[in-house]
Protein backbone atom coordinates (compact mmCIF):
# COMPACT_ATOMS: atom_id res chain seq x y z
CA UNK A 1 0.00 0.00 0.00
CA UNK A 2 1.35 3.47 -1.08
CA UNK A 3 -0.89 7.24 -0.33
CA UNK A 4 -1.60 7.47 -3.98
CA UNK A 5 -4.79 7.65 -4.28
CA UNK A 6 -6.34 5.20 -6.63
CA UNK A 7 -10.12 5.97 -6.17
CA UNK A 8 -11.74 9.04 -4.95
CA UNK A 9 -15.45 9.78 -4.04
CA UNK A 10 -16.31 13.16 -3.31
CA UNK A 11 -19.76 14.11 -1.54
CA UNK A 12 -21.50 11.05 -2.91
CA UNK A 13 -25.41 10.31 -2.91
CA UNK A 14 -27.35 7.39 -4.48
CA UNK A 15 -30.91 7.95 -4.24
CA UNK A 16 -33.95 5.59 -5.10
CA UNK A 17 -37.88 6.54 -5.10
CA UNK A 18 -36.92 10.33 -5.63
CA UNK A 19 -35.30 11.10 -3.13
CA UNK A 20 -37.14 8.89 -0.77
CA UNK A 21 -34.74 6.16 -0.37
CA UNK A 22 -31.37 7.35 0.20
CA UNK A 23 -29.34 4.55 0.14
CA UNK A 24 -25.69 6.30 -0.02
CA UNK A 25 -25.65 9.87 1.61
CA UNK A 26 -22.72 12.25 1.34
CA UNK A 27 -19.91 9.97 1.63
CA UNK A 28 -16.71 11.15 0.23
CA UNK A 29 -14.11 8.25 0.51
CA UNK A 30 -10.37 8.12 -0.36
CA UNK A 31 -9.09 4.47 -2.11
CA UNK A 32 -5.07 3.98 -1.82
CA UNK A 33 -3.17 1.95 -4.20
CA UNK A 34 -2.90 -2.00 -3.35
CA UNK A 35 -4.54 -1.32 0.37
CA UNK A 36 -7.15 -3.90 0.59
CA UNK A 37 -10.31 -1.61 1.99
CA UNK A 38 -13.52 -3.28 3.62
CA UNK A 39 -16.92 -1.61 3.57
CA UNK A 40 -18.83 -3.74 6.70
CA UNK A 41 -22.00 -2.51 7.93
CA UNK A 42 -25.62 -4.24 8.20
CA UNK A 43 -27.88 -5.29 5.58
CA UNK A 44 -29.56 -2.41 3.69
CA UNK A 45 -26.90 0.11 4.92
CA UNK A 46 -25.80 1.06 1.19
CA UNK A 47 -22.49 -0.80 1.11
CA UNK A 48 -23.09 -2.84 -2.33
CA UNK A 49 -24.65 0.45 -3.72
CA UNK A 50 -21.46 2.31 -2.67
CA UNK A 51 -19.11 -0.46 -3.85
CA UNK A 52 -21.11 -0.10 -7.35
CA UNK A 53 -20.63 3.59 -7.37
CA UNK A 54 -16.94 3.30 -7.06
CA UNK A 55 -16.94 0.57 -9.72
CA UNK A 56 -18.67 2.78 -11.83
CA UNK A 57 -21.65 0.20 -12.48
CA UNK A 58 -23.72 2.92 -11.47
CA UNK A 59 -24.04 6.65 -11.59
CA UNK A 60 -24.33 8.90 -8.18
CA UNK A 61 -27.41 10.98 -7.89
CA UNK A 62 -24.76 13.55 -7.11
CA UNK A 63 -21.23 13.82 -5.97
CA UNK A 64 -18.24 12.36 -8.34
CA UNK A 65 -15.86 9.57 -8.48
CA UNK A 66 -12.79 9.57 -9.50
CA UNK A 67 -10.45 7.07 -10.59
CA UNK A 68 -6.54 8.06 -10.57
CA UNK A 69 -7.96 11.17 -10.92
CA UNK A 70 -10.21 11.06 -13.47
CA UNK A 71 -14.18 11.22 -13.66
CA UNK A 72 -15.48 7.66 -13.53
CA UNK A 73 -18.07 9.00 -16.05
CA UNK A 74 -15.76 10.57 -18.75
CA UNK A 75 -13.44 7.27 -18.57
CA UNK A 76 -16.10 4.52 -17.82
CA UNK A 77 -16.56 4.19 -21.92
CA UNK A 78 -13.78 4.28 -23.28
CA UNK A 79 -12.56 1.14 -25.05
CA UNK A 80 -11.08 -1.11 -22.64
CA UNK A 81 -11.16 0.76 -19.97
CA UNK A 82 -12.86 -1.36 -17.74
CA UNK A 83 -11.03 -4.91 -18.47
CA UNK A 84 -8.13 -2.78 -17.98
CA UNK A 85 -8.16 -1.58 -14.76
CA UNK A 86 -11.52 -2.86 -13.17
CA UNK A 87 -12.20 -6.79 -12.00
CA UNK A 88 -15.54 -7.86 -10.38
CA UNK A 89 -15.87 -10.35 -7.84
CA UNK A 90 -20.04 -11.65 -6.87
CA UNK A 91 -21.05 -13.41 -3.95
CA UNK A 92 -23.45 -15.46 -6.67
CA UNK A 93 -20.31 -15.59 -8.80
CA UNK A 94 -22.42 -14.84 -11.80
CA UNK A 95 -20.23 -17.52 -14.82
CA UNK A 96 -21.28 -18.35 -17.95
CA UNK A 97 -23.03 -22.41 -17.05
CA UNK A 98 -22.36 -23.79 -20.25
CA UNK A 99 -18.75 -22.91 -20.35
CA UNK A 100 -15.65 -24.59 -18.45
CA UNK A 101 -13.03 -23.06 -16.36
CA UNK A 102 -10.54 -21.66 -18.69
CA UNK A 103 -13.31 -20.68 -21.07
CA UNK A 104 -15.23 -18.41 -18.07
CA UNK A 105 -11.75 -17.04 -16.85
CA UNK A 106 -10.68 -15.90 -20.46
CA UNK A 107 -13.91 -14.25 -20.97
CA UNK A 108 -12.32 -10.55 -20.11
CA UNK A 109 -9.64 -11.54 -22.88
CA UNK A 110 -11.40 -11.60 -25.68
CA UNK A 111 -11.89 -7.69 -25.30
CA UNK A 112 -8.12 -7.31 -25.11
CA UNK A 113 -6.15 -7.49 -28.41
CA UNK A 114 -3.84 -11.04 -27.63
CA UNK A 115 -3.20 -13.79 -29.84
CA UNK A 116 -4.56 -17.09 -28.99
CA UNK A 117 -1.70 -18.38 -27.84
CA UNK A 118 -1.16 -14.71 -25.31
CA UNK A 119 -4.70 -15.45 -23.84
CA UNK A 120 -3.86 -19.48 -23.32
CA UNK A 121 -1.27 -18.78 -21.44
CA UNK A 122 -2.07 -15.75 -19.00
CA UNK A 123 -5.30 -18.07 -18.64
CA UNK A 124 -3.48 -21.38 -17.60
CA UNK A 125 -1.15 -18.76 -15.13
CA UNK A 126 -4.05 -17.24 -13.22
CA UNK A 127 -5.80 -20.63 -13.22
CA UNK A 128 -2.67 -22.20 -11.55
CA UNK A 129 -2.37 -19.33 -9.21
CA UNK A 130 -5.75 -19.91 -7.83
CA UNK A 131 -5.33 -23.56 -7.92
CA UNK A 132 -7.53 -24.82 -10.27
CA UNK A 133 -5.03 -26.35 -13.15
CA UNK A 134 -6.67 -29.57 -12.36
CA UNK A 135 -10.21 -28.56 -12.71
CA UNK A 136 -8.94 -26.13 -16.06
CA UNK A 137 -11.77 -27.92 -18.36
CA UNK A 138 -14.33 -29.27 -15.86
CA UNK A 139 -17.66 -27.42 -16.32
CA UNK A 140 -18.33 -24.69 -14.04
CA UNK A 141 -21.68 -26.26 -12.76
CA UNK A 142 -19.71 -29.23 -12.16
CA UNK A 143 -17.58 -28.09 -9.54
CA UNK A 144 -17.71 -27.10 -5.83
CA UNK A 145 -18.86 -23.41 -4.27
CA UNK A 146 -15.59 -22.38 -3.19
CA UNK A 147 -14.14 -24.01 -6.48
CA UNK A 148 -16.53 -21.59 -8.35
CA UNK A 149 -15.50 -18.42 -6.21
CA UNK A 150 -11.67 -18.87 -7.25
CA UNK A 151 -13.15 -19.02 -11.07
CA UNK A 152 -14.35 -16.01 -10.34
CA UNK A 153 -11.59 -14.34 -8.66
CA UNK A 154 -9.32 -15.76 -11.41
CA UNK A 155 -11.59 -13.82 -14.03
CA UNK A 156 -11.73 -10.79 -12.32
CA UNK A 157 -7.46 -10.93 -12.22
CA UNK A 158 -7.02 -12.31 -15.97
CA UNK A 159 -6.46 -9.11 -16.99
CA UNK A 160 -4.25 -7.46 -14.48
CA UNK A 161 -6.45 -4.73 -13.70
CA UNK A 162 -5.69 -1.50 -10.86
CA UNK A 163 -8.50 -2.47 -8.80
CA UNK A 164 -10.71 -5.45 -7.71
CA UNK A 165 -14.43 -4.90 -6.55
CA UNK A 166 -15.77 -7.60 -4.64
CA UNK A 167 -19.26 -7.85 -3.25
CA UNK A 168 -19.73 -10.19 -0.12
CA UNK A 169 -17.89 -12.47 -2.37
CA UNK A 170 -17.56 -15.33 0.75
CA UNK A 171 -21.31 -15.02 1.39
CA UNK A 172 -22.03 -18.03 -0.48
CA UNK A 173 -18.93 -20.21 0.80
CA UNK A 174 -18.60 -22.29 3.85
CA UNK A 175 -15.94 -21.03 6.22
CA UNK A 176 -13.04 -22.99 5.37
CA UNK A 177 -13.80 -21.68 1.65
CA UNK A 178 -14.27 -18.04 3.13
CA UNK A 179 -10.62 -18.31 4.77
CA UNK A 180 -9.45 -19.65 1.16
CA UNK A 181 -10.99 -16.63 -0.84
CA UNK A 182 -9.98 -14.20 1.79
CA UNK A 183 -6.17 -15.24 1.40
CA UNK A 184 -6.01 -15.66 -2.09
CA UNK A 185 -7.49 -12.03 -2.69
CA UNK A 186 -4.87 -11.05 0.06
CA UNK A 187 -2.04 -12.88 -1.74
CA UNK A 188 -3.01 -10.80 -5.14
CA UNK A 189 -3.67 -7.47 -3.79
CA UNK A 190 0.47 -8.30 -2.03
CA UNK A 191 1.75 -10.06 -5.01
CA UNK A 192 0.20 -8.30 -7.70
CA UNK A 193 -0.12 -4.71 -5.82
CA UNK A 194 -3.73 -4.76 -6.78
CA UNK A 195 -5.99 -3.08 -4.76
CA UNK A 196 -9.42 -4.25 -3.13
CA UNK A 197 -12.79 -3.07 -2.60
CA UNK A 198 -14.55 -5.97 -0.68
CA UNK A 199 -17.87 -5.45 0.86
CA UNK A 200 -18.44 -7.99 3.87
CA UNK A 201 -20.94 -7.79 6.15
CA UNK A 202 -19.14 -10.20 8.54
CA UNK A 203 -15.68 -9.71 10.04
CA UNK A 204 -12.69 -11.18 8.21
CA UNK A 205 -9.47 -11.36 10.39
CA UNK A 206 -7.19 -8.41 10.66
CA UNK A 207 -4.71 -9.98 8.31
CA UNK A 208 -6.77 -9.97 5.39
CA UNK A 209 -7.49 -6.21 4.89
CA UNK A 210 -5.82 -2.59 5.99
CA UNK A 211 -8.60 -0.36 6.74
CA UNK A 212 -12.20 -1.15 7.08
CA UNK A 213 -14.77 1.47 7.12
CA UNK A 214 -18.29 0.92 8.77
CA UNK A 215 -21.74 2.31 6.74
CA UNK A 216 -24.62 2.58 8.34
CA UNK A 217 -28.16 4.16 6.59
CA UNK A 218 -25.63 5.50 3.80
CA UNK A 219 -23.50 7.03 5.95
CA UNK A 220 -19.91 5.99 6.90
CA UNK A 221 -20.21 5.83 10.85
CA UNK A 222 -16.72 3.94 11.60
CA UNK B 1 -11.63 -19.50 -27.79
CA UNK B 2 -14.08 -17.06 -29.44
CA UNK B 3 -17.56 -16.00 -29.79
CA UNK B 4 -17.92 -18.92 -32.36
CA UNK B 5 -16.74 -21.12 -29.18
CA UNK B 6 -19.39 -19.79 -27.07
CA UNK B 7 -22.16 -19.46 -29.60
CA UNK B 8 -21.51 -23.27 -29.79
CA UNK B 9 -21.90 -24.27 -26.39
CA UNK B 10 -25.09 -22.32 -25.92
CA UNK B 11 -26.47 -23.91 -28.93
CA UNK B 12 -25.43 -27.42 -27.01
CA UNK B 13 -26.21 -26.58 -23.49
CA UNK B 14 -30.05 -26.01 -24.73
CA UNK B 15 -29.74 -29.14 -27.09
CA UNK B 16 -33.52 -29.42 -26.99
CA UNK B 17 -34.51 -25.90 -27.60
CA UNK B 18 -31.82 -25.63 -30.35
CA UNK B 19 -33.33 -28.83 -31.72
CA UNK B 20 -36.44 -27.51 -32.04
CA UNK B 21 -35.56 -24.40 -33.10
CA UNK B 22 -33.33 -25.58 -36.19
CA UNK B 23 -36.73 -28.02 -37.13
CA UNK B 24 -39.23 -24.84 -36.77
CA UNK B 25 -36.87 -23.02 -38.68
CA UNK B 26 -36.33 -25.80 -41.51
CA UNK B 27 -39.32 -26.43 -41.53
CA UNK B 28 -40.50 -22.41 -42.55
CA UNK B 29 -37.39 -22.92 -44.96
CA UNK B 30 -38.40 -26.16 -46.87
CA UNK B 31 -42.04 -24.57 -47.66
CA UNK B 32 -40.05 -21.61 -49.09
CA UNK B 33 -37.76 -24.04 -51.37
CA UNK B 34 -40.74 -25.73 -52.04
CA UNK B 35 -43.14 -23.16 -53.13
CA UNK B 36 -40.63 -20.84 -54.28
CA UNK B 37 -38.07 -23.73 -56.03
CA UNK B 38 -41.25 -25.43 -58.29
CA UNK B 39 -41.94 -21.62 -59.24
CA UNK B 40 -38.34 -20.92 -59.85
CA UNK B 41 -37.85 -24.25 -62.20
CA UNK B 42 -41.02 -23.45 -64.14
CA UNK B 43 -40.08 -20.14 -64.68
CA UNK B 44 -36.75 -21.72 -65.72
CA UNK B 45 -38.11 -24.72 -67.74
CA UNK B 46 -40.28 -22.10 -69.70
CA UNK B 47 -37.78 -19.70 -70.23
CA UNK B 48 -35.30 -22.59 -71.79
CA UNK B 49 -38.33 -24.10 -74.02
CA UNK B 50 -38.70 -20.62 -75.41
CA UNK B 51 -35.57 -19.44 -76.22
CA UNK B 52 -34.06 -22.53 -77.78
CA UNK B 53 -37.61 -23.00 -80.00
CA UNK B 54 -36.70 -19.36 -81.01
CA UNK B 55 -39.84 -18.07 -80.25
CA UNK B 56 -38.98 -13.86 -79.83
CA UNK B 57 -42.48 -12.68 -79.04
CA UNK B 58 -45.78 -13.73 -77.48
CA UNK B 59 -48.82 -12.01 -78.62
CA UNK B 60 -52.36 -12.21 -76.15
CA UNK B 61 -55.53 -10.79 -75.53
CA UNK B 62 -54.52 -7.14 -74.05
CA UNK B 63 -55.54 -6.40 -69.71
CA UNK B 64 -55.59 -10.15 -69.59
CA UNK B 65 -54.92 -11.74 -65.68
CA UNK B 66 -53.04 -14.38 -67.46
CA UNK B 67 -52.50 -16.29 -70.60
CA UNK B 68 -54.82 -18.81 -69.79
CA UNK B 69 -57.51 -16.08 -69.64
CA UNK B 70 -56.55 -14.88 -72.77
CA UNK B 71 -58.89 -15.30 -75.89
CA UNK B 72 -57.75 -13.39 -79.23
CA UNK B 73 -59.53 -14.04 -83.01
CA UNK B 74 -56.98 -16.41 -85.27
CA UNK B 75 -57.76 -13.93 -87.78
CA UNK B 76 -54.77 -12.38 -86.45
CA UNK B 77 -52.05 -14.73 -87.32
CA UNK B 78 -52.42 -13.96 -91.15
CA UNK B 79 -52.26 -9.97 -90.23
CA UNK B 80 -49.45 -10.44 -88.03
CA UNK B 81 -47.61 -12.58 -90.86
CA UNK B 82 -47.76 -9.80 -93.13
CA UNK B 83 -46.05 -7.54 -90.68
CA UNK B 84 -42.08 -6.93 -91.41
CA UNK B 85 -39.60 -8.65 -89.87
CA UNK B 86 -42.20 -11.17 -88.33
CA UNK B 87 -40.91 -14.76 -90.24
CA UNK B 88 -43.36 -17.04 -88.00
CA UNK B 89 -46.68 -16.75 -86.52
CA UNK B 90 -47.96 -19.90 -84.83
CA UNK B 91 -51.02 -19.71 -83.04
CA UNK B 92 -52.11 -21.68 -80.06
CA UNK B 93 -54.81 -22.57 -78.02
CA UNK B 94 -54.62 -24.24 -74.40
CA UNK B 95 -57.58 -26.12 -72.50
CA UNK B 96 -57.53 -28.07 -69.19
CA UNK B 97 -59.39 -31.19 -69.30
CA UNK B 98 -60.03 -34.40 -67.18
CA UNK B 99 -59.54 -36.97 -69.44
CA UNK B 100 -59.62 -40.07 -66.55
CA UNK B 101 -60.37 -40.04 -62.95
CA UNK B 102 -60.58 -36.50 -62.75
CA UNK B 103 -57.05 -36.56 -63.79
CA UNK B 104 -56.21 -33.08 -65.48
CA UNK B 105 -54.24 -32.35 -68.38
CA UNK B 106 -53.08 -29.37 -70.11
CA UNK B 107 -54.15 -29.74 -73.71
CA UNK B 108 -52.36 -27.70 -76.50
CA UNK B 109 -53.33 -26.70 -80.05
CA UNK B 110 -50.85 -26.43 -82.41
CA UNK B 111 -50.76 -25.87 -86.27
CA UNK B 112 -49.78 -29.67 -88.01
CA UNK B 113 -46.63 -28.46 -89.18
CA UNK B 114 -45.73 -25.40 -86.95
CA UNK B 115 -42.40 -24.69 -86.08
CA UNK B 116 -43.16 -25.01 -82.39
CA UNK B 117 -43.20 -28.93 -83.17
CA UNK B 118 -39.51 -28.83 -84.82
CA UNK B 119 -37.82 -29.33 -81.38
CA UNK B 120 -39.95 -31.84 -80.16
CA UNK B 121 -38.34 -35.70 -79.70
CA UNK B 122 -41.07 -37.72 -81.09
CA UNK B 123 -41.02 -41.03 -80.53
CA UNK B 124 -43.34 -41.70 -83.72
CA UNK B 125 -44.52 -39.22 -85.72
CA UNK B 126 -46.12 -35.73 -85.96
CA UNK B 127 -49.18 -35.18 -86.34
CA UNK B 128 -50.72 -35.00 -89.41
CA UNK B 129 -54.88 -35.49 -89.13
CA UNK B 130 -57.39 -33.99 -87.40
CA UNK B 131 -57.60 -36.52 -84.81
CA UNK B 132 -54.27 -36.86 -84.38
CA UNK B 133 -52.96 -36.45 -80.90
CA UNK B 134 -49.62 -36.89 -79.57
CA UNK B 135 -48.51 -37.42 -75.96
CA UNK B 136 -45.93 -36.01 -73.74
CA UNK B 137 -44.05 -39.27 -72.13
CA UNK B 138 -45.36 -37.76 -68.42
CA UNK B 139 -48.35 -37.54 -69.75
CA UNK B 140 -48.39 -40.77 -71.64
CA UNK B 141 -47.28 -42.65 -68.39
CA UNK B 142 -49.70 -40.73 -65.90
CA UNK B 143 -52.49 -42.22 -68.97
CA UNK B 144 -50.41 -45.72 -69.11
CA UNK B 145 -51.02 -44.97 -72.87
CA UNK B 146 -48.36 -45.58 -75.69
CA UNK B 147 -48.08 -44.80 -79.43
CA UNK B 148 -51.00 -46.48 -81.44
CA UNK B 149 -53.28 -46.44 -78.37
CA UNK B 150 -56.28 -43.93 -78.33
CA UNK B 151 -57.64 -41.57 -76.07
CA UNK B 152 -61.12 -39.66 -75.57
CA UNK B 153 -61.25 -36.11 -75.05
CA UNK B 154 -64.39 -34.59 -74.58
CA UNK B 155 -66.40 -37.13 -76.61
CA UNK B 156 -64.08 -36.78 -79.40
CA UNK B 157 -61.59 -39.39 -80.02
CA UNK B 158 -57.76 -39.15 -80.96
CA UNK B 159 -55.15 -41.39 -82.02
CA UNK B 160 -52.05 -41.49 -80.41
CA UNK B 161 -49.35 -40.81 -83.23
CA UNK B 162 -45.72 -40.59 -81.02
CA UNK B 163 -44.76 -39.71 -77.60
CA UNK B 164 -42.80 -36.88 -77.25
CA UNK B 165 -39.68 -35.13 -75.12
CA UNK B 166 -39.38 -31.35 -74.68
CA UNK B 167 -37.13 -29.45 -73.36
CA UNK B 168 -38.96 -29.16 -70.14
CA UNK B 169 -41.04 -31.48 -68.14
CA UNK B 170 -44.20 -29.26 -67.80
CA UNK B 171 -44.40 -29.66 -71.54
CA UNK B 172 -43.78 -33.61 -71.45
CA UNK B 173 -46.80 -33.79 -68.84
CA UNK B 174 -49.67 -32.02 -71.70
CA UNK B 175 -50.76 -33.84 -74.94
CA UNK B 176 -50.89 -31.82 -78.14
CA UNK B 177 -53.70 -31.87 -80.97
CA UNK B 178 -54.58 -30.05 -83.59
CA UNK B 179 -55.48 -26.36 -82.91
CA UNK B 180 -58.93 -27.01 -85.37
CA UNK B 181 -59.84 -30.38 -83.24
CA UNK B 182 -59.21 -28.53 -79.80
CA UNK B 183 -61.18 -25.41 -81.54
CA UNK B 184 -63.51 -27.88 -81.60
CA UNK B 185 -63.56 -29.58 -78.15
CA UNK B 186 -64.00 -26.21 -76.70
CA UNK B 187 -66.51 -25.17 -79.36
CA UNK B 188 -64.83 -22.13 -79.86
CA UNK B 189 -64.12 -21.83 -83.71
CA UNK B 190 -61.78 -19.09 -84.79
CA UNK B 191 -60.66 -18.27 -81.06
CA UNK B 192 -57.27 -19.24 -79.82
CA UNK B 193 -55.31 -18.20 -76.92
CA UNK B 194 -51.97 -16.16 -77.94
CA UNK B 195 -50.04 -15.86 -81.31
CA UNK B 196 -45.87 -17.19 -81.16
CA UNK B 197 -43.81 -14.93 -83.05
CA UNK B 198 -40.49 -15.86 -84.25
CA UNK B 199 -38.54 -12.57 -86.31
CA UNK B 200 -36.33 -12.56 -88.54
CA UNK B 201 -33.30 -10.90 -87.52
CA UNK B 202 -31.23 -11.29 -91.06
CA UNK B 203 -27.70 -12.29 -90.36
CA UNK B 204 -28.21 -13.09 -86.69
CA UNK B 205 -24.63 -14.15 -85.94
CA UNK B 206 -23.56 -10.28 -86.93
CA UNK B 207 -26.00 -9.00 -84.79
CA UNK B 208 -25.56 -8.13 -81.27
CA UNK B 209 -28.03 -8.97 -78.34
CA UNK B 210 -28.72 -5.75 -78.17
CA UNK B 211 -29.68 -4.74 -81.64
CA UNK B 212 -31.68 -8.19 -81.13
CA UNK B 213 -33.60 -6.56 -78.63
CA UNK B 214 -33.89 -2.85 -80.42
CA UNK B 215 -35.70 -4.85 -83.67
CA UNK B 216 -37.55 -7.38 -81.25
CA UNK B 217 -38.71 -3.88 -79.35
CA UNK B 218 -39.22 -2.18 -82.76
CA UNK B 219 -42.18 -5.04 -83.60
CA UNK B 220 -43.84 -5.04 -80.63
CA UNK B 221 -44.52 -1.48 -80.91
CA UNK B 222 -45.75 -1.76 -84.42
CA UNK B 223 -47.98 -4.44 -82.98
CA UNK B 224 -49.07 -2.48 -79.97
CA UNK B 225 -49.74 0.36 -82.14
CA UNK B 226 -51.77 -1.14 -84.80
CA UNK B 227 -53.58 -3.64 -82.77
CA UNK B 228 -55.47 -2.27 -79.62
CA UNK B 229 -56.92 -5.23 -78.12
CA UNK B 230 -53.41 -7.32 -78.08
CA UNK B 231 -50.64 -7.58 -76.21
CA UNK B 232 -47.07 -8.50 -77.17
CA UNK B 233 -44.55 -9.47 -74.78
CA UNK B 234 -40.99 -10.58 -75.24
CA UNK B 235 -40.48 -13.96 -74.16
CA UNK B 236 -38.82 -12.83 -70.62
CA UNK B 237 -41.85 -10.52 -69.87
CA UNK B 238 -43.77 -13.24 -70.74
CA UNK B 239 -42.49 -15.75 -68.72
CA UNK B 240 -43.60 -14.18 -65.82
CA UNK B 241 -47.52 -13.54 -66.75
CA UNK B 242 -48.87 -16.98 -67.80
CA UNK B 243 -48.10 -17.99 -63.90
CA UNK B 244 -48.21 -14.68 -62.41
CA UNK B 245 -51.50 -15.63 -60.26
CA UNK B 246 -49.46 -18.71 -59.16
CA UNK B 247 -46.05 -17.04 -58.69
CA UNK B 248 -47.90 -14.22 -56.35
CA UNK B 249 -49.55 -16.74 -54.38
CA UNK B 250 -46.35 -18.56 -53.62
CA UNK B 251 -44.28 -15.19 -53.05
CA UNK B 252 -47.00 -14.57 -50.70
CA UNK B 253 -46.82 -18.30 -48.62
CA UNK B 254 -43.07 -18.56 -49.00
CA UNK B 255 -42.99 -14.99 -47.16
CA UNK B 256 -45.24 -15.86 -44.41
CA UNK B 257 -42.87 -19.00 -44.12
CA UNK B 258 -40.22 -17.06 -44.06
CA UNK B 259 -41.93 -14.59 -41.21
CA UNK B 260 -42.54 -17.74 -39.14
CA UNK B 261 -38.89 -19.14 -39.37
CA UNK B 262 -37.97 -15.01 -38.52
CA UNK B 263 -40.22 -15.00 -35.60
CA UNK B 264 -39.11 -18.96 -34.36
CA UNK B 265 -35.88 -17.30 -34.17
CA UNK B 266 -36.73 -13.93 -32.41
CA UNK B 267 -38.39 -16.08 -29.58
CA UNK B 268 -35.93 -18.62 -29.15
CA UNK B 269 -33.01 -16.03 -29.04
CA UNK B 270 -35.28 -13.41 -26.86
CA UNK B 271 -35.66 -16.21 -23.93
CA UNK B 272 -31.87 -17.10 -24.62
CA UNK B 273 -31.07 -13.65 -23.58
CA UNK B 274 -33.55 -13.08 -20.50
CA UNK B 275 -32.49 -16.79 -19.31
CA UNK B 276 -29.00 -15.35 -19.65
CA UNK B 277 -29.26 -11.14 -18.41
CA UNK B 278 -26.76 -12.35 -15.27
CA UNK B 279 -24.60 -13.25 -17.78
CA UNK B 280 -24.62 -10.68 -20.06
CA UNK B 281 -24.77 -8.23 -17.14
CA UNK B 282 -21.26 -9.48 -15.75
CA UNK B 283 -19.79 -9.13 -19.55
CA UNK B 284 -21.18 -5.70 -19.56
CA UNK B 285 -19.71 -5.42 -15.91
CA UNK B 286 -16.07 -6.49 -16.94
CA UNK B 287 -16.11 -4.73 -19.92
CA UNK B 288 -17.47 -6.27 -23.12
CA UNK B 289 -17.98 -3.64 -25.44
CA UNK B 290 -21.99 -3.89 -26.41
CA UNK B 291 -20.57 -4.35 -29.93
CA UNK B 292 -19.16 -7.66 -28.78
CA UNK B 293 -22.35 -8.23 -27.44
CA UNK B 294 -24.46 -7.71 -30.44
CA UNK B 295 -22.07 -9.61 -32.45
CA UNK B 296 -22.41 -12.95 -29.83
CA UNK B 297 -26.38 -12.35 -29.69
CA UNK B 298 -26.63 -11.84 -33.72
CA UNK B 299 -24.22 -14.60 -34.64
CA UNK B 300 -25.96 -17.16 -32.40
CA UNK B 301 -29.45 -16.43 -34.42
CA UNK B 302 -27.58 -16.51 -37.77
CA UNK B 303 -26.26 -20.04 -36.76
CA UNK B 304 -30.02 -20.93 -36.33
CA UNK B 305 -30.70 -19.51 -40.03
CA UNK B 306 -27.55 -21.24 -41.62
CA UNK B 307 -28.83 -24.69 -39.51
CA UNK B 308 -32.64 -23.82 -40.58
CA UNK B 309 -31.89 -23.45 -44.21
CA UNK B 310 -29.89 -26.69 -44.87
CA UNK B 311 -32.52 -28.85 -42.72
CA UNK B 312 -34.81 -26.33 -45.10
CA UNK B 313 -33.11 -27.04 -47.88
CA UNK B 314 -32.79 -30.71 -47.70
CA UNK B 315 -36.50 -31.29 -46.06
CA UNK B 316 -37.79 -28.87 -49.44
CA UNK B 317 -36.25 -30.94 -52.04
CA UNK B 318 -37.88 -33.93 -50.43
CA UNK B 319 -41.22 -32.46 -49.83
CA UNK B 320 -40.54 -31.48 -53.70
CA UNK B 321 -39.80 -35.59 -55.10
CA UNK B 322 -42.98 -36.52 -53.35
CA UNK B 323 -45.13 -33.61 -54.82
CA UNK B 324 -44.06 -34.25 -58.18
CA UNK B 325 -44.74 -38.25 -58.10
CA UNK B 326 -48.30 -37.65 -56.97
CA UNK B 327 -50.84 -38.37 -59.92
CA UNK B 328 -53.11 -35.24 -59.45
CA UNK B 329 -50.05 -33.01 -59.97
CA UNK B 330 -47.75 -34.85 -61.90
CA UNK B 331 -46.41 -32.86 -65.14
CA UNK B 332 -47.85 -29.34 -64.20
CA UNK B 333 -44.73 -28.74 -61.61
CA UNK B 334 -41.07 -29.76 -62.24
CA UNK B 335 -37.92 -30.18 -60.23
CA UNK B 336 -34.28 -29.51 -60.40
CA UNK B 337 -31.34 -29.28 -58.62
CA UNK B 338 -30.02 -25.41 -58.94
CA UNK B 339 -27.62 -24.32 -57.38
CA UNK B 340 -27.73 -20.59 -57.74
CA UNK B 341 -31.34 -21.18 -56.11
CA UNK B 342 -30.06 -23.54 -53.22
CA UNK B 343 -27.28 -20.79 -52.80
CA UNK B 344 -29.71 -17.94 -52.84
CA UNK B 345 -31.98 -19.46 -50.40
CA UNK B 346 -28.55 -20.41 -47.94
CA UNK B 347 -28.30 -16.63 -48.24
CA UNK B 348 -31.85 -15.91 -47.24
CA UNK B 349 -31.42 -17.87 -44.32
CA UNK B 350 -28.56 -16.31 -43.23
CA UNK B 351 -30.47 -12.36 -43.69
CA UNK B 352 -33.10 -14.22 -41.23
CA UNK B 353 -31.31 -15.56 -38.75
CA UNK B 354 -29.49 -11.68 -38.76
CA UNK B 355 -33.10 -10.10 -39.19
CA UNK B 356 -34.31 -12.36 -35.97
CA UNK B 357 -31.39 -11.32 -34.41
CA UNK B 358 -31.65 -8.15 -34.00
CA UNK B 359 -34.32 -7.75 -31.75
CA UNK B 360 -32.60 -10.07 -28.59
CA UNK B 361 -29.37 -8.41 -29.60
CA UNK B 362 -30.84 -5.05 -29.02
CA UNK B 363 -32.58 -6.52 -25.88
CA UNK B 364 -29.23 -7.97 -24.30
CA UNK B 365 -27.70 -4.57 -24.75
CA UNK B 366 -30.46 -2.85 -23.30
CA UNK B 367 -29.54 -5.13 -19.81
CA UNK B 368 -28.26 -2.42 -17.18
CA UNK B 369 -25.54 -4.34 -15.21
CA UNK B 370 -26.49 -2.69 -12.34
CA UNK B 371 -30.13 -3.50 -12.27
CA UNK B 372 -29.72 -7.46 -12.66
CA UNK B 373 -26.78 -7.67 -10.56
CA UNK B 374 -28.48 -5.46 -7.83
CA UNK B 375 -30.31 -8.32 -5.96
CA UNK B 376 -28.97 -12.03 -5.24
Amino acid sequence: MNNSIILEAINISKFYEDGQVKAVDDISLQVYTGEVLIIGGPSGSGKSTLLHLLGGLDLPSSGKVYFKGKSIQDVYGSKGFRVKNIGFVFQAFYLWQNLNVMENVMLPLMELPLTRRQRISRTKEIIEEVGLTDKIKAQVKLISMGQRQRVAVARALVANPSVIFADEPTGSLDSCNKENILQLLRRFNRQNKVTVVMVTHESPAVEYFDRKIQLLDGRICV
Amino acid sequence: MNLFTIIVKNLWHQKIRSLLTVLGVGISISAYVSLRGLTYNLEKALQTTYKTRGTDLVVMEKSTLDIFSSTIDQSYVARLKLMPRVQQASPILFYFYAIQFKQYFLIIGWEPGCYLLEDLKIDGSSLQGEHDALLGSIAARRLKKSKGDKINIRGEEFYIRGIFQSMNMLEDGTIIVPLSALQKIKNTPGKITAINLRLDFGDSLKMSLKQRKYIAQDVQNSINAGFGDLEVKDVQNFIATPFSTIFSFTWAISMVALLIAIMGIINTMTTAVLERTKEIGVLLAIGWRKLRIIKLVILESIIYGILGGITGVILGYVIMRILVTLPQIQGFIVMTYDPSFIANTFGLSVLVGMLAGIYPAVKAVSIQPIEVLRYE
